[in-house]
């Protein structure tokens, strides 16, 4: 019998040079001043968003799940670490802790965020996850609110106001948010491509099979719901040192739908898909500016003409594998897998 | 065989609200044994399958698997213990493949932890390629290897049969419940079915109990049959005893 499944070291180095590549490139053209603070911030945007609708996509495209309270995972990440590095600035000079290089306080916080949001998904995910359809979605849009209006009248939150003077991480260190972007896409592949995405994906189709094929559903469900969590938190985080302000406001239920309209349009089920869908509507709106008035219009069109057209959204379940695409230009079969495409795309 | 059954429940019943849809159900079956159960529409027999596959928690009585008992165990746990089954409305993993659908049911046997997965350690490697062999041996057995690649939804109606056959024997079952295998098949197809049946006796080694309502199927390939009418026993027996039973009779026929 012939052996299929190999490490596929061709594509993976292929994916690895091309990531590195593109870093190059950008970092390049920011320090050449060809990419200004303006292109800058969309493309810290279009980071934020990718890691964003990749983790979504996980619990509505491959856990099959339709959850709206994407942004209140977000917010708790976003708070949670601007709070902590604040903290950390706001101690007395001269101390242990700012003595530590910014990129180390930086990670750690993003880690924080996350792991606070996935301790909120697991929270919500046990009692929630018990309903499925259209239930799941009003519960975790209701938890989104909640989320929301406590955060509007925590005193650590800043109330109302917001938070302010946030430290400006995200920008300064463009780079590690390159790098924690793609990580977070190489992680939710390599998942999704393994027994548990397997077993994820066999909830989506049929969950009363599953269970009957001895997949445990409960844990299964709550697992991909908190990793979806933890990201969304990381996103937060990035989010909230890029921003540096933070209001209640920014997280509200219109930004959850901001985030599932790029997973449904991306395709649910492709991580390829979703990076390209938030490259695609994170750049849109902007480049769309000259036509200020009917910006949103347009936009709005450019949806509803994928959706007729293309329901099953841009890729469908369909993956990018830059080495399958090489290999077919150059006429030879491939056996491997389509693995690790992330960097390709972007 | 009786003496150390691989399924037995005893005094099974459940209510649902006030309607009793299953009462006083005992079974036992003993290792390789082929054991029908038939009953008019609506008899219980797939309200029994739940019960013994733990989907519905039984009002009364219990369930062994191997001498163990089941009560308060969900499905999945009880997939661990041997039991496996099919569905009468078949539940494929439509839009994963063959191969995956397969692969899934390995799953409960395999061990690599998610960071391992994530991470690509050897150890994903050994597993996979091993796992990936053995679906592909399970597919060779039904002679379904060259569809491997392609979508459960796209086979045709008795392979999708022989597939969900498949995929509850990756589970490694002691004993596997068939519900209504050959509905909607055409007699080619109930032939072919009933040549698949006994292939897997011959190679897993396992008892089954079948639901089926083709009686030519039941009455040929059946050791044992058990009949139930309104959630009871009416008669147990061989083929011969029961094609020969009055109540049975009376129970089809409505007389």
């Amino acid at each position: 019998m012939k052996q299929t499944v190999k490490v596929p070291w061709k594509a993976y180095i292929l994916n690895a040079v091309c990531a590195v590549l593109i870093f190059v490139a950008l970092s390049g053209m920011i320090s050449a001043e060809v990419i200004d603070k303006y292109i800058q911030g969309i493309i810290m945007l279009v980071f934020i968003n990718i890691i964003l609708a990749v983790s979504l996509n996980l619990t509505t495209g491959f856990l099959g799940q339709i959850a709206l309270g994407h942004a209140g995972f977000m917010s708790i990440g976003a708070y949670s670490s601007a709070i902590l590095t604040k903290f950390i600035k706001d101690l007395p000079e001269g101390s242990f802790l700012q003595s530590l290089p910014p990129q180390l306080i930086f990670g750690v916080a993003l880690l924080f965020g996350g792991l606070l949001a996935a301790v909120f998904g697991l929270l919500v995910g046990i009692p929630a996850l018990r309903l499925k359809g259209d239930y799941l979605a009003i519960i975790t849009l209701g938890f989104g609110e909640i989320i929301r209006v406590v955060m509007e009248n925590l005193e650590i939150t800043g109330g109302a106001q917001g938070l302010r003077s946030i430290p400006g991480y995200s920008t300064k260190y463009f780079g590690m948010c390159y790098w924690i972007t793609i990580l977070s896409v190489v992680f939710m592949y390599m998942l999704v491509r393994s027994r548990h995405g397997r077993a994820i994906m066999a909830i989506r189709e049929d969950d009363i099979a599953s269970e009957a094929v001895g997949i445990p559903n409960t844990y299964y469900k709550v697992a991909a719901f908190s990793i979806a969590a933890f990201f969304a938190g990381v996103a937060g985080g990035i989010y909230a040192h890029y921003l540096r302000i933070l209001g209640a406001k920014t997280f509200n239920f219109t930004r959850s739908i901001e985030i599932i309209v790029i997973v449904v349009l991306g395709g649910m089920g492709s991580i390829t898909g979703s990076i390209v869908a938030a490259i695609v509507l994170t750049v849109l709106p902007e480049a769309l500016r000259s036509f200020s008035d009917y910006r949103m219009l347009a936009y709005s069109v450019a949806l509803i003409i994928v959706m007729i057209f293309k329901p099953s959204g841009l890729f469908g379940r369909y993956e990018f594998s830059l080495a399958n695409i090489i290999a077919k230009i150059f006429g030879k079969k491939t056996g491997s897998k389509k693995e690790a495409v992330e960097g390709g795309v972007k | 065989m009786e003496n150390n059954p691989v399924l037995r429940a005893e005094h099974l019943g459940i209510v649902f609200g006030g309607l009793k849809a299953v009462s006083d159900f005992d079974i036992s079956i003993g290792e390789n044994e082929l054991v029908g159960l038939i009953g008019p529409n609506g008899a219980g027999k797939t309200t029994i399958f739940n019960l013994l596959t733990g989907v519905y928690q039984p009002t009364e009585g219990v369930i062994y698997l191997n001498g163990k008992s089941m009560a308060h165990k969900k499905p999945h746990q009880m997939v661990k213990e041997g039991i496996a089954r099919t569905f009468q409305n078949i539940r494929l993993f439509k839009e994963l493949t063959v191969l995956d659908n397969v692969k899934v049911a390995f799953n409960q046997g395999m061990k690599y932890s998610l960071l391992k997965a994530v991470f690509r350690t050897p150890s994903y490697w050994k597993e996979e390629a091993e796992i990936d062999r053995k679906a592909r041996e399970l597919l060779a057995v039904f002679k379904m290897e060259d569809m491997a690649d392609s979508l459960a939804e796209n086979l045709p109606y008795g392979q999708q049969r022989k597939l969900e056959i498949a995929r509850a024997l990756a589970t490694n079952p002691k004993i596997l419940l068939l519900d209504e295998p050959a509905a909607g098949m055409n007699p080619t197809e109930t032939a072919e079915l009933m040549e698949t049946i006994s292939t897997i006796r011959k190679n897993f080694n396992i008892s089954i109990l079948l639901i089926e309502h083709d009686m030519s199927l039941v009455m040929s390939i059946c050791e044992r049959i058990i009949v139930i009418d309104y959630g009871q026993i009416i008669a147990k027996g061989t083929p011969q005893q029961i094609a020969k039973n009055e109540k049975v009779i009376g129970a089809y026929l409505g007389a």
